[in-house]
């Protein structure tokens, strides 16, 4: 399928002791949600932090809105204020009470939106105008601040790192939606890129999934069409073994195998008494990551 | 103003500015009733009491600041936005001016419970300097807390709390006390103090700033921010400050030796090396330099400091030795020696750095055959214009015959065989004052300038700026009498060798080369004169007659500047001024 990318990166090389991100293309589809989907450590959030620009150091070509580079990301706030970023870890001074953190975002940023701010955290039950401080707020809350603080800026790609992962099940779903609504505000020209480990609760919203392990992109597309080039296959024990050659991942149990196999391939399971049905996205990612992961494959126990 | 202060407020919150100053002032009257009424000495008991607010502001400000400097923190909401460094500079800005208003408001209090003292000890005279010395007080806590907050937090994590406090506690009442006990003086001038104080307040203020912000990019695992980051203006700015501010900061203290009559050849050496530190400074503080000589650096800012106390030392506490060429200002000496072992160990320093960080502070030897070159022709348009000088003095005396004897003469007189060999001794033991011009002028301004006026035109501006630099040695070393006429004689000459040497230099690529040519000229007048001090230097007076002399004897070094490279029609400014890139071993392995 074809598209527009929003952010196009080539040959991006960062170096830490014990890992390397190494990535030689990725591109963010324009007017779509994706999800950067991998392992705890396998480069989702350095990435995101070299796409947004938090992290500088790192080797590569990158291309915003088909026209800018990385340097005018830095220099020209043009470019830099239609990207909303959110980050882990201490994205806040820990001493900053709520208040100071509305003032601040409305300090930094030229396109942030006061009244709308108030808004969404009311909507959301967090208090916008509090004495109380940033870092006694439990992780869901703190959260909310955060999506509140971009979700309020006037900006046309959101870089979002685990929004997820601290949020009960009916505030993801709030987040689904809210990551809906923001893609129709204008529609085609906004786009939003996600990290997350945990696909199942975000694959309502997510139109493009880009798998990364090992500091590598290993498998980017639509969600349908990775849908259709993946099958999941059951089979019985007896054709175990012939199976296993042929498809991509396979886990057996007591009374026969479960595995994923390439569309292409299925040719060569003709013959043999196998169940073919198409699979959920989160089980092509588990795949997907199951073959490239380092982890030890096999049982544990 | 209202950005600085809505930065300032989120980083700090509001109880931090009502709850401290009413405690400090509570326990400045305090102790300050209490001290008073024990003692009878009125600078006792002012120290005690700045000592106490002191001890008080600074458990305020390591409770508010420890957020900011203690922990390298990832703010990443201020890397996020372009703004980001920004606010976090005019927080710190807008802490320190907090600390000076409110020091100066509280430390109002005692000094004004303590008038009546202060006017019987002669400290002040009246209610002006009364507020002058509440103010040079609150500047003085400012500059020692300051200075103690850094370098705790260069040596210790702020979390170790009650140690790093006892480092800040001794460093800043050292310091603090030091700067009290200097400023209560009887017949003290509060005024100058608030100036000094002022002066030291902020440039460790600077410092803290740039430390902070370093600081800030180290936090996102950065060595160095070389991509992006542009410090050109900065830079810029640092050298405007040591280049030129300093230079005429200095002039009231020169000027102060010259009215008692003392040698101010210090102040004429010691100015030579601000260019360069000025450069060295901005080189220090950016973050696109690559790996650079940092220990030759850094023994240039030494030397550069050390002059400066040696200049203000030698007005205030002047001392003679005898030498053998008669009496001499000791200050002066004691620098010509430390410009010596600075040579030396600038030579070795230089030597071992390797060739990357002399590319990257552009001191690499390069092209040796056309320096070598460039050096003989400078020579012989040397000797070229002493000729023609002497050819029309001679004209104008009506013995045209007797030029040639003339001009022999210059070279020939008894001695002169020792004033050569000094000539090249001397080059490897004081080249480094040459240098230290040089690389302000020719390595630094040239290329802004020429990129910013055009080749020509930025050539002959910088000669300008040069001349105009030599201002105070004009009016009180050169010529006393006649100072206007040598600040024109000294601006065609600058002009002339800027064009010059800024030509020799486009070509070239080797500061070596202009810094020879620069000690050639200076050093040519101690042959010329047959005369080893400075004094051949001191007490000219120049005739407006001379000025049209000067620039006849100067046109072809003029001349130059209707080469191609100056017209701007030669290898592009960039190219001409481009750093060379050595490509790291290890990257070449991977």
């Amino acid at each position: 399928m074809e598209f527009k990318s929003c952010i196009h990166g080539e040959n991006i090389v960062k170096k830490y002791k014990n890992f390397e991100l190494n990535v030689p293309v990725v591109d963010i589809p324009q007017g779509f949600a994706t999800a950067l989907i991998g392992e705890n450590g396998a480069g989702k959030s350095t990435l995101l932090d070299i796409l947004a620009g938090i992290k500088l150091d790192y080797k590569g070509n990158l291309k915003f809105f088909d026209k800018f580079d990385d340097h005018d990301r830095e220099v020209n706030p043009e470019v830099k204020n239609r990207i909303g970023y959110e980050g882990t870890g201490n994205y806040y001074l820990p001493s900053w009470t709520i208040k100071q953190g509305r003032e601040i975002q409305s300090l930094l940023f030229d396109n942030f939106d006061e009244k709308k701010y108030i808004d969404i955290c009311n909507k959301l039950e967090v208090p916008a105008d509090d004495g109380k401080k940033i870092s006694d707020l439990s992780d869901g809350n703190n959260m909310k601040l955060k999506l509140a603080g971009v979700f309020a800026r006037k900006t046309d790609v959101l870089l979002l790192d685990e929004p997820a992962s601290p949020l009960d099940p009916l505030m993801r779903d709030k987040l689904c939606e809210m990551i809906r609504s923001y893609l129709l505000l204008d529609e085609g020209n906004k786009s939003v890129l996600f990290s997350t480990h945990n696909i199942a609760d975000m694959e309502a919203v997510t139109d493009y999934a880009i798998i990364v392990e090992n500091g590598n992109v290993v498998e980017s597309g639509f969600s349908e069409e990775l849908k259709e080039k993946y099958t999941v296959v059951k089979g019985d024990k007896k054709d175990e073994e012939a199976a296993s050659k042929v498809l991509y991942t396979i886990t057996s149990n007591n009374f026969g195998f479960e595995g994923m196999a390439l569309t292409k391939d299925l040719e060569a399971l003709k013959g043999l008494d196998v169940v073919t049905e198409m699979p959920t996205l989160s089980q092509v990612c588990v795949a997907v990551m199951k073959h490239n992961s380092k982890l030890y494959t096999g049982s544990i126990l | 103003m209202k950005k600085l202060i809505k930065s300032y407020m989120c980083f700090s919150p509001l109880k931090y500015n009502i709850i401290f100053p009413i405690l400090e002032l509570v326990i400045g009257v305090g102790v300050g009733l209490f001290i008073g009424m024990l003692s009878d000495d009125i600078v006792v008991t002012t120290v005690a009491i700045v000592g106490v607010l002191m001890m008080a502001d600074m458990y305020g400000d390591f409770f508010v600041f420890q957020g900011l400097f203690s922990k390298e923190y990832e703010f990443g909401i201020l890397r996020n936005s372009l703004k980001g460094e920004g606010v976090l500079k005019l927080a710190i800005i807008g802490d320190q001016i907090r600390r000076v208003i409110l020091n100066f408001l509280v430390l109002l209090v005692p000094v004004l419970m303590f008038k009546s003292a202060l006017y019987e000890s002669g400290i002040v005279s009246n209610g002006a300097e009364v507020a002058a010395l509440a103010l040079c007080l609150a500047l003085a806590e400012v500059f020692a807390i300051t200075v103690g907050f850094m370098i705790t937090r260069m040596v210790y994590n702020f979390q170790d709390g009650i140690f790093a406090m006892m480092l800040v506690s001794i460093i800043s009442g050292g310091l603090l006390f030091g700067s009290v006990f200097a400023i209560l003086r009887p017949g003290t001038d509060p005024y100058l103090w608030i100036i000094v104080m002022a002066v030291l307040s902020f440039i460790v203020s600077f410092i803290m700033i740039e430390r902070a912000i370093s600081k800030f990019r180290l936090s996102f695992g950065e060595k160095k921010m070389g991509r992006f980051g542009d410090d050109s203006k900065k830079k810029l700015w640092i050298f405007i400050a040591v280049a030129f501010v300093l230079n005429y900061l200095m002039l009231p203290l020169m000027y102060m030796g010259v009215k008692n009559g003392q040698d101010t050849s210090v102040f004429v050496l010691v100015q030579m090396f601000y260019p360069a530190c000025a450069v060295v400074l901005g080189k220090l503080f950016s973050y696109n330099e690559g790996k650079l000589p940092k220990a030759f650096f850094i023994t240039i800012i030494v030397t550069t400091l050390l002059g400066v106390f040696a200049s203000a030392l030698s007005v205030f506490a002047p001392q003679t030795i005898e030498t053998a060429i008669g009496s001499a200002d000791l200050y002066y000496n004691l620098m010509t020696t430390v410009v010596i072992i600075v040579c030396i160990l600038s030579i070795v320093l230089l030597c071992v750095c390797g060739k990357e960080k002399r590319a990257n502070a552009g001191l690499r030897f390069k092209n040796p055959g056309k320096s070598l070159m460039f050096i003989l022709l400078y020579v012989a348009l040397f000797f070229g214009r002493l000729l023609v000088l002497t050819i029309v003095g001679c004209a104008q005396e009506g013995r045209i015959a007797d030029v040639f004897t003339e001009f022999v003469s210059m070279f020939t007189y008894d001695g002169v065989g020792i004033m050569w060999f000094n000539v090249f001794l001397n080059l490897p033991l004081t080249f480094v004052m040459f240098f230290g011009e040089e690389y302000g002028w020719r390595y630094y301004l040239q290329p802004i300038m020429q990129k910013k006026f055009g080749v020509a035109l930025g050539t002959i501006l910088l000669g300008i700026a040069w001349g105009v630099w030599h201002i105070g040695e004009d009016f009180m070393f050169y010529s006393t009498e006649t100072g206007v006429q040598m600040l024109c004689s000294q601006l065609v000459t600058c002009i002339s060798y800027a064009i010059f040497f800024g030509y020799a230099y486009m070509k070239t690529k080797n500061i070596w080369v202009v810094t020879v040519m620069h000690f050639f000229n200076n050093n040519m007048i101690m042959v010329l004169s047959g005369d080893l001090s400075t004094s051949s230097m001191q007490g000219a007076v120049v005739d407006w007659s001379m000025i049209p002399l000067a620039i006849i004897g100067f046109v072809v070094f003029w001349a130059f500047i209707f080469t191609p490279t100056m017209r701007g029609k030669g290898e592009p400014i960039e190219e001409v001024y481009k750093v060379e890139t050595f490509s790291a071993p290890e990257e070449a392995k991977s």
